[in-house]
């Protein structure tokens, strides 16, 4: 009876937690038999293979993707782990799908669940893709940024010190991505086999120009640059950056910032002049 | 530009194709759309300023056990009128199921709403599939003002009890009605190759001589199967297949699906038309 095969199908297809309960009660079954790898008997579904296709049936609903995170797509397609990500990211598509998720919604969260897809170390090439999405994470967020109203929440007030002027990011990847593009553009194998080198980079929105520029910074610029947020003081930042860098040092660092008009100083608050 | 075999070359819409037909006037002769597409976006319909418009569908569950809601018909009618469209491909696949009153799995606010799979899939093939089949395409017909197209899907697993290969099941369905095909090459190939067949020689058993409308478009060889792919070329053995298909088969129609990423190079898909078009020019008509 087609009805109950279809039937199946669309259940197996629609509700990963139903297609995983009749795998392991499959195996569950074949493991009580002792015929475990005897083959699956012709009369049934197929369910690792109908897995697989859920999951190609959500990478064709993420074809979008491809516009803000083309190098994290084509990663994952040239490790050849494209439908088994998607297969895992199923069960969380669908609840999202549910809640009738915005564009940014569904960006963010298939970036959310491939970070921790990629933390757990199984996948191949884990560190290359991982720093490509926090790459373009970071730059798919400051495109987000530049098109938004400004948050009034993070202009210069009495009580601050320190305020980002513009949006900025700071990432610290563990290759470098400009690296990983070219490998990708030359064709072949290179790209897994990007040599680590970590690396900080700085990216940051200019909304008067309307431009977004990535810089790769050193350690203590990082630190410091990660640290500034509406309602820095200078003391905070100076209590909780003491014992990576000395005061002069993270003094210049924010000097060099206000010069490239990234942050503001409210300079009724201590003035990091003091700190040489 | 209709090749020497009369067979016209377009191209899946998508959101990058109004700027490139501006662009490279000449190179397309009609652009495809498909339903949803113009239900969501009545917009896209401009392109037909330019351009002819060929309608495709995935809605029509023709395959299922379960038939659209009339509207749905109703609607499809109404695109084919505003289109202007010589026909309207369709899956022969099913999209939805049934789901019963007290399943369990029931929506709470929908009980006994059809399952919605949301993307089509190879139905089950029976003979009693195929008298459906049969029923919902007469039923179509009947409100449709332009002919049904019916596609090959590409088979990623077998339907448990399924009597008959897809090749023998779409044979059957040639013999029992009238119906044209729409030829999905990158279906073919995967089907062929996901069950150990070889393309070329599957082909000479399909019913060509029904063939009006052919789909290119490219492949993954993914997680121990090939997948479908419209971001990626076709391979060379799609192409050969293509030149064997414009030989042998009526063919009207051959659209380039390269509609799955907005960053997929005009070059890319300048190079895909010209390879089309190199078939066409070198096949000998039959």
């Amino acid at each position: 009876m087609s009805t109950t095969a279809h039937t199946e199908i669309a259940r197996c297809l629609l509700e990963p937690g139903y297609l995983d309960r009749l795998r392991e009660e499959r195996l569950s079954e074949e493991r009580l038999t002792g015929v475990i790898g005897s083959g699956r008997p012709p009369d049934e579904l197929d369910l690792a293979k109908v897995r697989l296709f859920a999951g190609f049936i959500s990478k064709v609903q993420h074809n979008d993707l491809w516009l803000d995170l083309p190098y994290t797509r084509a990663l994952l397609k040239l490790a050849e782990i494209e439908i088994g990500v998607f297969a895992e990211y199923r069960e969380r598509h669908l609840r999202l799908l549910r809640t009738g998720p915005t564009r940014a919604g569904r960006v963010r969260s298939f970036l959310d669940f491939l970070d921790e897809l990629l933390a757990t170390g199984d996948l191949p090439a884990a560190s290359v893709i991982s720093t490509m999405a926090a790459h373009e994470r970071a730059l798919w967020e400051l495109r987000l940024a530049l098109t938004a109203a400004p948050d009034e929440s993070n202009g210069p007030g009495a009580e601050r010190c320190i305020t980002p002027r513009d949006v900025f990011r700071v990432a610290g990847l563990a290759h470098d991505p400009g690296r990983i593009v070219e490998a990708i553009q030359g064709g072949g194998a290179a790209w897994a086999a990007a040599p680590p080198r970590p690396h900080f980079v700085c990216y940051w929105a200019d909304r008067s120009q309307q431009r977004l520029t990535t810089t790769e910074v050193d350690e203590v610029t990082a630190a410091v640059l990660r640290e500034i947020g509406a309602g820095t003081t200078c003391g905070a930042l100076l209590g909780r950056l003491s014992a990576s860098a000395s005061p002069a040092v993270l003094g210049d660092v924010l000097d060099q910032a206000l010069a490239r008009t990234m942050i503001d100083h409210a300079p009724h608050d201590h003035d990091w002049a003091s700190w040489r | 530009m209709v090749s020497e075999n009369g067979a016209r070359v377009g191209l899946a819409y998508s959101a990058r194709t109004p700027r490139f037909v501006d662009e490279h006037p000449g190179q397309i002769d009609y652009v495809e759309i498909p339903f949803e597409l113009l239900r969501h976006n009545p917009g896209v319909l401009d392109i037909r300023s330019a351009l002819p418009v060929v309608m495709h569908c995935a809605s029509l569950s023709i395959a299922g056990t379960v038939r659209p809601q009339p509207q749905v018909l109703e609607a499809v009618a109404d695109w084919a009128d505003k289109t202007a469209t010589p026909w309207i491909g369709e899956h022969l696949s099913f999209i939805l199921a049934e789901r019963e009153m007290g399943d369990p799995a029931a929506d709470e606010y929908a009980p006994g709403e059809p399952w919605n799979i949301g993307y089509t899939v190879s139905p089950q093939m029976t003979h009693q599939t195929l008298e459906r089949i049969v029923a919902a395409l007469a039923h179509a017909e009947s409100v449709l003002p332009v002919p049904l197209l019916l596609e090959n899907p590409p088979i990623y697993f077998d339907v448990p009890g399924s009597t008959m290969s897809q090749i023998e099941f779409i044979n059957e369905l040639c013999a029992a009605t009238d119906i044209g095909l729409l030829l999905d090459l990158a279906h073919f190939y995967i089907s062929a190759r996901n069950r150990g067949e070889d393309p070329a020689d599957a082909l000479i058993r399909f019913p060509l001589d029904r063939v009006v409308e052919v789909h290119v478009s490219g492949v993954d060889e993914q997680a121990g199967g090939i997948w479908d792919n419209h971001a990626s070329r076709a391979p060379q053995a799609e192409l050969d297949l293509l030149a064997t298909v414009v030989r042998e088969a009526p063919v009207q129609a051959i659209t380039l699906e390269y509609n799955w990423s907005a960053r997929f190079p005009d070059q890319v898909l300048l190079a895909e038309l010209s390879r089309v078009r190199d078939v066409l020019s070198t096949a000998v008509p039959a």
